[in-house]
């Protein structure tokens, strides 16, 4: 196996999911945000975008809280140290492997 | 896949002026400057008027300023986010507020410094400050059109540097030579004519959120 297609191997489960990866940079972008932003910004159905949530959290990615705006209930969604410092190794090694393979 | 990753950053840095109502802010804030200006300039020497409008033009500048902040949020958080969805972004690092504040302050003693000091003496300050509002003004929606890309921002860029350009020329203000304080004038038409561009633009693109997000496709 070449060094470029190693690097593939190498790249983080979690997030070489085009539906997280849209969510976590979403989040790398902001302070937090709530999931119907979340599900108008990806284009994810609620059921789908709840399932990638929860395993993104499961991951220690993003920090879920749940509260409420007056009465309406509101989901707030914040990319935690360890999710921002993923991301950033992940881009870095999207961007090599790019380098390597043109 | 990278650009993927930056596109998405980027249409999510961009979502802040999605809905103008920046832009109609930052209009009102420079329709009223430019009120201020426009009856400050023909005020005669010695008259109340004369007095007030300084006073007045700080109030705008620094009331603007905080008044913008406490609107937008206002009007985020009560008309945009309900229908978007809420959105908190990170405040900006110090180090990246320098320049904004920096470029505010030097604007403002630039502004009152010429209007003191330099106006009522020569043409050139005039020109001087036409050209540093233009800079100024122009630098900063093309720094906004870069991070968000659209398309309407570019033309406030446009408008401002053609507006800074065609006041700043010095012909028409040379034949107001009976009242050099006349060059008020042009600052004062310059921030009407940014204000406008600014206020008809966000109230259009607010006009078109409101109309898409009651139709159900963003909330």
């Amino acid at each position: 196996m070449t060094e470029p297609i190693a690097t593939l191997t190498d790249f983080d489960r979690i997030l070489h999911s085009p539906a997280r990866l849209t969510i976590v940079a979403i989040l790398s972008a902001l302070k937090e945000a709530d999931f119907t932003y979340l599900q108008n910004e990806s284009g994810l159905t609620k059921g789908n975008l709840s399932t990638h949530l929860l395993k993104l959290e499961e991951a220690g990615y993003i920090a879920i809280e749940k509260t409420y705006r007056g009465r309406i209930p509101l989901t707030l969604c914040r990319l935690t140290p360890h999710g921002r410092a993923a991301f950033d190794e992940y881009r870095q090694q999207m961007k090599r492997f790019v380098a390597l393979t043109e | 896949m990278t650009n993927q990753i930056d596109d998405s950053i980027k249409r999510t840095m961009a979502f802040w002026y999605a809905d103008g109502v920046a832009e109609l802010c930052m209009g009102v804030v420079f329709l009223l400057l430019g009120a201020v200006l426009l009856v400050e300039g023909p005020a005669p020497r010695g008259s109340t008027l004369a007095a007030v409008m300084p006073a007045l033009r700080y109030l705008v500048i620094i009331g603007g300023t905080i008044g913008i902040g406490v609107a937008l949020r206002y009007l985020k958080l009560n008309v945009t986010y309900p229908r978007s969805g809420f959105v908190f972004y990170n405040k900006p690092p110090v180090k990246e507020m320098i320049p904004g504040i920096f470029g505010a302050v030097s604007l403002t003693l630039m502004l009152d410094q010429w209007i003191q000091v330099g106006m009522p003496e020569k043409l050139s300050w005039y020109i001087w400050l036409m050209a540093g509002l233009t800079i100024f003004f122009g630098y900063l929606f093309i720094a906004i059109a870069r991070q968000t890309g659209f398309r309407r921002i570019q033309a406030l860029a446009a408008i401002t540097i053609i507006s800074g350009m065609l006041l700043g020329g010095t012909g028409w203000v040379a034949a107001l030579n009976d009242s050099i304080r006349s060059m008020l004038l042009g600052p004062g038409l310059f921030f009407i004519a940014i204000g406008t561009a600014c206020s008809v633009s966000g109230a259009a693109t607010f006009r078109g959120f409101m109309h898409q997000t009651r139709s159900g496709e963003l909330a």
